[in-house]
């Protein structure tokens, strides 16, 4: 594998170099594991599987498909990575039928990606898992060095816990656009008078019948283009 | 004349880190040493904030004198101004020294430095301590300030990871992301039963806090909870809110 201080110097200098360039420290760090690892995209999103989730970072549109993909049918490797704390691994392909382990993460926006590996590497110990690295390559790019990986995938999570969101940062994407999401949820609770993780599965369901991310779906709870009621004559309705 | 570069601390720093048994004291020894190295400076400690006082954590030496000095802080001088405000605070010079700290500042020039600088080591919005830097020769001490708050950060970075292993931060921090998120849920279901913007409905959590007694993060809980049974609205009502 990669000589580990090499690794870390390079990672250092571009922690360093970036303040001036005023971009978030998370972004940074995306960016840089990114091009140390060759690979072609990442992102970083905490709190994966639960209601809490946020996207910190997507380096680029294929790095966001991904995240939003996983966020709407709720399973692949991002998941996978989250709840095991194992690092999980995807072939995108074009000619195969669906992935046995994750037979929802299938559309047309994804296959169009393909070929495609993409890697999620678990931010975390075991029992304290804090979110995602996930990295992907395009079927030509040399093989990820998982051992280097690993490695810089600790920096991440130790970083990412020493740059935890001020209240000023809370104001700001990616925080507020997550934020819509939550107040989504909350409306939905109270007009079904439903537990919260029943209503971001609806949320995620609309998402998913509509091909659009969660966000999109959320944001149209918002401005009451779509309302959930709990009245006998129209269960659900949608417009 | 010494070749280290800030980088190189960031490095050390993050070395620590990745090994099999971070070694915390070790680690933080060799960083300090690695700080009055970039800074040219003659001495540096960190100072953390334990039961309402100050705590030297480590520090490049243990000479009485010093130990000392850091004991006079405790009370006044730079590291205290620093938690006090967040920014980082200098002064050099002995008479500005003295006039401005004059329980500590005797004792700092009596250990021999004439310029000192505190910067703060902050944890979300709460700053724990200080990284504390000690110049006997006062002559450049003030260009190397900028490089005091990546010094700063490499210090945070091998204290956070210290705490890595006993998960403590990382349930912290999704501690944080939980009472944010139910806080914006709240502001969604009040948004609904009083039929206004989500986007104005911060005040309305506010003012159901206010009516009930009880902190936002408890009113954001209480109206999760009864938004859950479809009972929001009927208690809005009779405890005579006003949408």
């Amino acid at each position: 594998m990669a000589d580990v201080d090499d690794l870390l110097s390079q990672l250092a200098r571009r922690i360093v170099r970036g303040v001036e360039q005023g971009l978030p420290l998370p972004t940074r760090l995306c960016q840089a594991t990114v091009d140390l690892l060759g690979c072609d995209g990442g992102a970083i999103t905490l709190a994966y599987t639960l209601l809490e989730r946020v996207t910190l970072c997507t380096t680029n549109d294929t790095a966001r498909i991904l995240e939003e993909a996983q966020d709407v049918v709720g399973q692949g490797p991002g998941p996978d990575a989250f709840t095991t704390g194992v690092y999980q691994r995807f072939d995108l392909t074009v000619e195969d039928g669906p992935n046995p382990r994750w037979p929802l993460l299938e559309s047309q926006t994804l296959t169009a990606l393909a070929p495609l590996v993409v890697h999620a590497l678990p931010l975390g110990e075991p029992d304290h898992m804090l979110g995602v690295l996930t990295l992907h390559q395009a079927g030509s790019t040399p093989p990820l060095d998982i051992d280097a990986a690993r490695v810089v995938a600790k920096v991440l999570t130790a970083a990412l816990l020493a740059d935890a969101p001020t209240q000023h940062d809370l104001g700001h994407a990616p925080w507020a656009e997550r934020a819509e999401v939550h107040q989504a949820t909350g409306m939905v609770v109270a007009q079904l008078g439903v537990p919260e993780s029943d209503a971001i599965a609806l949320l995620r369901a609309h998402a998913y019948s509509h091909d659009q991310s969660v966000t999109a779906s959320a944001h149209a709870v918002l401005t009451r283009q779509l309302t959930f009621s709990a009245t006998p004559e129209r269960k659900i309705e949608s417009t | 004349m010494t070749t280290t570069s800030v980088t190189d601390v960031l490095v050390q720093a993050n070395a620590a880190m990745v090994g099999p048994h971070p070694d915390v004291t070790g680690a933080m020894a060799d960083l300090l040493v690695g700080v009055t190295e970039v800074l040219s400076a003659d001495a540096a400690a960190v100072l953390v904030t334990s039961d309402s006082s100050l705590e030297v954590l480590a520090s490049t030496s243990h000479r009485v004198l010093d130990l000392e000095m850091y004991q006079a802080q405790v009370a006044e001088g730079p590291c205290i101004e620093s938690l006090r405000t967040g920014a980082g605070i200098s002064e050099h010079g002995v008479d500005a020294i003295r006039s401005r700290w004059p329980v500590a500042g005797p004792v700092i020039l009596s250990s021999g430095y004439t310029a000192v600088h505190a910067t703060p080591l902050r944890w979300h919005d709460e700053t724990f301590g200080a990284l504390n830097v000690f110049w006997a020769d006062e002559s450049d001490f003030e260009e190397r300030l900028t490089d005091c708050r990546a010094l700063g950060d490499a210090v945070t970075l091998v204290l956070l990871c210290g705490r890595l292993e006993d998960g403590a931060l990382v349930e912290s921090l999704r501690a944080a992301l939980h009472r944010r998120t139910v806080v914006e849920q709240a502001k969604g279901a009040l948004a609904h039963v009083l039929g206004i913007d989500p986007g104005d409905s911060f005040e309305a959590l506010t003012d159901f806090g206010r009516r009930e007694e009880i902190p936002l993060g408890h009113a954001a809980e209480l109206v999760m909870a009864l938004a859950r049974t479809g009972t929001l609205g009927e208690h809005l009502a009779k405890s005579g809110h006003h949408g």
